[in-house]
Parts: C-alpha cells; structure tokens; sequence
C-alpha cells in the first residue's frame, strides 16, 4: 500500500462535508483513521434546524489507487450531539452566541449563528476572548 | 463592546487548503539588536491591586524571527527600542512584544514545523478598541482598552493577557479541529490551555521562577504571583461585576473544582462555582494541571528555579504531545488526560511525572483513580483474592477488590458501613429526587476512592501507581493523612489513624 496523499485525502472529504480535517494515523489494509467535525442538526429554531460542527472519528477505507471506498463512523455520536446541544444552550445563556442580523452582538460573544451556502443555519465560533 | 472591526483576511481560505501549513518552518534568526526594553513580568497589577506588577528588562525582542513570528499592526510603527516608564504607548508595545517573543519560543520548540493557522505571520492589535477584554480569531490577537474606577487598563500590556490569547493561536495551529467543535469540554479546554500556556510562558523568566519559589517557600500550589492570572484586568471587571471574577485574580490556577458531567452545572454561576461556561469549567483542568506541576517540581532533588525552568518544559513536551493523540470526544479533558499519563510513561518515566501527572487529575476528578493507574498501567489488573474478613467488634468487614489501583495488593479489608438500615432514606441527587442508594461494595469503594484522590491515604512499601495520590505538597513536618494501608496477618487493612479538620488543600 502507497503512503496515501494526505491533501487529495482531505480534498476528497471536504466535499464529502467533513470540516477541520486531520489525518490521525495510517492503518494496515488500506484504512486511515481521520479526526473530522460533520455538521450535524443540534437545535431547532422557529421551526429551522441549526447546525453545528460535530466532532467525528473516521475510518476511511482506501482502495489501490488510494480513492475513498468506505467511510465508517461518519454519523456522530448520539453524545457528541447532546453535547453540541447543551454547549449552544451554555453559549446562549452566557451572552456568547450573537444571531447574524440581530444588531450589535453581545459583549464577549465568541459564536455567531450564520447561513451558509446552502441555505442552513450554521452555529460558527468567530473568536476565543479572555473572559 | 468592541468599537473596531477589521475584515477577513483576503484569500484565506485560497491560502488554507494550498498546503500550506505542512511545509517545514525555518528557525533561522536575524542577528539580536543591542539594548534592552522594559517590561511586565507577568501583569501590571498584584493580587487584587491594579498596579503593583514587577517591572523587568530584557532584551529586545524580534517578532519576525522564527519560531511563531508575530507582527504588531496596531501601533504600526514600532517606537524606539529603549526601556520606557510604566504608563506610556511605548512601555506598552514593548511589554507585548518581549511578552510574544517569549511565547512563541516556548512553544515553538514544542511543535516544530507547524505555522499559525492564519499563516505565516500572526498579527496583532494592540488597541482594537474599548472594552475589557481580548481576542484570538482566524485572523490575529485583539487587545483592547477600557476603563474602571477612573484608571485605564490595557489588556495588552499584560503577558498573562498575551500569552493565554497567543495559546490559542498556538493550539489551533496544531490542532484545529478544535477551533469550531461544538463541545463543552473542548471549549474549556481551549480556555484551559490559554491559561496554562500563560503560567508556563511566565516559568521561562529566571525573575519569576525565583520570584514565585520564594513567595511560595518551594511549595509551588500554593497561590501565588505564578497562579493568580491577570490580577489587573481582574480587578477591573471587579468593580462592575465583582461576582465575576476570583477576589485577587481573572482566575486562579490554584483551585479546588472537581470535574463534573457538565451536563449536571447551571450554564453560568459566580466565579466561586462551577459552570458548563467554557471559562468557568476550563478551571478543573487548569486546577489539575497546575496540581501536576508542582509535583513535578516536587519529584526533583534541587527543587530550585532551575529544576522549575527543566519541569515547566517538560511539561510543556507532556500537554502538546498529550493533545496531539487525543481523541475529540464530549469527554475530551479525560482523553488529554489519559494521553498525558501515557506520554509522561513512555517519555518521562526515569524523571517520575507519572505519579505527580496522576495525582492532579484524580485529585480534580479528570480521571478516577483506576483510569489512572490503567492509563499507564494498562496491564496491570490482578484477579482478587478470596480470603475471609477478619473479625470486627464495631463494624462489619468487607474484602474489597482495589486491583485495578495499582497498589501492589489485589485486595484489601475494610470496615464496611454494612449494618442493616433501620430507615430507608438516602441522599439527594445533584438534579432532582434522591440520589440511587449504593450497595456496601460500592459505598466502601466510593469512601476509598475519595481517600486516594484527596490524597489522605498512606501505603506501606506502596507498588508502582500508588504513592502518587499523596499529596504532592504535603507539609514536610507532619503527617496529614487520615488513613493506612495496615498489614494484619494475612490482610492488609484499611485503618483510620486521624481525624484531620484543616483545610486539606494547602
């Protein structure tokens, strides 16, 4: 087995709708082990769905000419979701979650909830602050 | 509320997935200028005083130069490299600077060949704007100004301020996934590395390693100068929200929190409680981190500021290669954990981290004390034996099995709260309704856990794992444990050998 490409690797993944991609270790049989973010429905606003990156654990299944041929554990953990469900409710509730559009942000927001290109609402960190 | 915004970067995005990232940074350096400038040693103010900060000198610092360079945009000119008195634009710039200077050589000869995540080149503003506050976004540091009681602070001029946000930029550059997880615990711990990227930045001054040795007695957790972080910005947000921040400090690395399913903490709380704010909770692994630290120090025959230089990078080598193998879960401060247990075996073990590393993270909760000793021992479980009790005139005795903490006994006799019930009542849940009543086995072992993880257990001619839950900065001239560990006859016996009503963590 090729020592994979790593770039065409996360190429590949980014349009599959991985984020924040790193490749974690190689393993025998043509398998990668991958640390990603997915986003992932955590919260409904008004009847809409927002979105926020979940973290994933990847294997992704390489066939000889090192193309993606399987990928498992692409669906976050049911812990991870509750997880990202309670952080946004934390940011809420802490004045650190600014919505686009709203006017002036919070003092010390560090998140905002944008629209991306597809039309979905996206929980997305702007900045870390000291406080 | 921050008066100034900048646009994005131009071609960011174009420039991330270029590659960029993955070539080799050089590490040449220009030729050193002559001269020296002043600066802060680690804040303007001290304690709960506004002013009050060591004034230091040092050499002119070069932020082009490898490793991490960084560029001041705001002043875009730098001002004549010279010392400045405290209170001047000049003092300030330098003080940032020799304060990002440090930083990025610490850390930089920790994770070789890794840029900045926003490039080649990290900018900073010195005076975004008003507020009392400071940023790290994808695009540079952000340091503002504002007022409290008729003075004003600049978040700037502080190195704690500069080297927490500077530990952002630095964490994201080698692992950026963390940068946008949507997750608790990842959040602290980004917050948590901050601080402690502040505390270890400071470590590399000689100034302050005898500063804080002499301030403590060589008992570095106790509170100290090294500890209490941003005194003067602290102490500004205390006279609007005193209940905001620690009585002395923005937050104190010397802490008694204890982990806690952050699904079970109120989302905000006073600076004296714990909250799911990442913040707030970030302080559990900064409190074990810190608790790690001193031991460390601790484990040395000198114990002396150049012990404390050795032990900080040491340290440093421990949390970045820690972080590196783990796993981003909603657990991720015991993944960290557990991957620093590990890197401090397989690296350190002649130097001993393990047992100090351990201490801190049971005694914070992080990790239970059978995770601890597995996390380094992983093959270390022994079958229990059976064996009858020996006889009790007060209590009933149980055989519980402490195999898996590595105490070189697989198991031990202990006088159990084992007596019938005459009323069926038991303790409250921390939510709602009572808490599950545990059977004997499990009370008994929940009571010798806490024992190893507030350090109050003493172990005769201990096995590998076991002495570290000692505490690490136990007085010199007396015992404090409450407990032994005794061999009787075929058993060895759990026995109280003093009742102790002091304060347990200093």
């Amino acid at each position: 087995m090729p020592r994979i490409n790593q770039q065409a690797l996360k190429t590949e993944l980014a349009k599959r709708g991985f984020e924040s991609i790193s490749i974690k270790r190689e393993l025998p049989g043509g398998r990668v082990e991958v640390d990603a973010n997915k986003l992932h429905p955590v919260h409904d606003e008004g009847g809409e769905a927002v979105y926020a990156p979940v973290p994933v654990s990847l294997s992704v299944e390489l066939d000889g000419r090192g193309k993606v041929k399987s990928i498992a554990g692409d669906t976050p953990k049911p812990a991870a979701v509750a997880d990202a469900a309670r952080y946004m409710k934390t940011l809420r509730d802490s004045g650190q979650l600014a919505i686009a559009g709203e006017g002036t942000p919070a003092r010390g927001a560090t998140h905002q909830i944008e629209r991306d290109a597809q039309g979905r609402q996206v929980l997305r960190r702007k900045r870390f602050s000291i406080i | 509320m921050a008066k100034k915004r900048s646009k994005r970067a131009a071609k960011k995005s174009a420039a991330r997935s270029s590659g960029r990232k993955a070539r080799a940074v050089s590490t040449e350096r220009g030729a050193q200028p002559k001269g020296v400038i002043n600066g802060w040693e680690d804040d303007p103010g001290a304690g709960a005083q506004p002013s009050g900060g060591q004034v230091l000198q040092r050499p002119v610092p070069v932020l082009r130069d490898q490793p991490f360079s960084t560029r001041i945009v705001n002043p875009s000119s730098a001002p004549e490299a010279k010392p400045h008195p405290p209170g001047t634009a000049e003092f300030r710039y330098w003080a940032a600077a020799e304060a990002l200077r440090r930083g990025s050589d610490f850390w930089g000869a920790l994770v070789p060949g890794t840029s900045w995540e926003v490039g080649a080149v990290l900018p900073v503003d010195l005076d975004f704007g008003v507020d009392l506050n400071a940023f790290y976004d994808r695009e540079g540091l952000k340091f503002f100004h504002g007022s409290a009681a008729g003075r004003t602070v600049f978040s700037g001029e502080s190195p704690d301020i500069v080297c927490h946000e500077l530990g952002h930029a630095l964490l994201d550059s080698f692992k950026p996934q963390l940068f946008d997880a949507a997750s608790i615990e990842v959040a602290a711990f980004h917050e948590s590395f901050g601080d402690m990227s502040a505390i270890l930045s400071a470590l590399q001054l000689s100034s302050v390693r005898e500063g804080v040795l002499a301030e403590t007695g060589g008992v570095l957790r106790r509170s100290s100068r090294l500890s209490r972080l941003a005194e003067q910005l602290g102490w500004a947000i205390r006279q609007s929200v005193p209940s905001a921040v620690e009585p002395d400090c923005l937050r104190n690395a010397v802490n008694t929190f204890f982990y806690r399913d952050p699904d079970t903490l109120p989302t905000t709380a006073p600076a004296t409680s714990l909250s799911s704010e990442p913040h707030s909770f970030s302080r559990v692994f900064t409190g074990a981190f810190f608790e790690a630290l001193a031991g460390m120090l601790a484990t040395t025959s000198s114990r002396d500021e150049a012990a404390l230089l050795q032990v900080s990078k040491d340290m440093g080598a421990i949390l970045v290669q820690g972080i590196r193998a783990a796993s981003v879960v909603p657990t991720f401060m015991s993944q960290v954990a557990a991957s620093m247990l590990a890197v401090a075996a397989a690296r350190f073990s002649a130097q001993g981290y393990e047992a100090p590393l351990r201490s801190g993270f049971v005694r914070h909760g992080i990790l239970p004390p059978s995770m601890a000793v597995a996390a380094t021992h992983a093959t270390a479980r022994i079958a229990a034996l059976a064996a009858t009790p020996s006889q009790s005139k007060t209590l009933p005795t149980l055989q519980l099995s402490v195999a898996e903490y590595g105490l070189g006994v697989p198991s031990i006799v202990v006088y159990a709260a084992a007596e019938p019930k005459r009323l069926q009542v038991t303790g409250a849940a921390l939510a709602v309704g009572a808490a599950p009543s545990p059977g004997e086995d499990q009370a008994a072992k929940s009571f010798f856990e806490d024992l190893l993880r507030r350090g109050r257990l003493k172990i005769p001619r201990a096995g590998k794992g076991a002495a570290e839950t000692v505490r690490a900065a136990a007085p010199q001239t007396h015992e404090t444990h409450t407990h032994e560990l005794r061999r009787e006859g075929k058993h060895m016996v759990l026995r109280r050998v003093r009742i102790d009503c002091g304060f347990a963590h200093h």
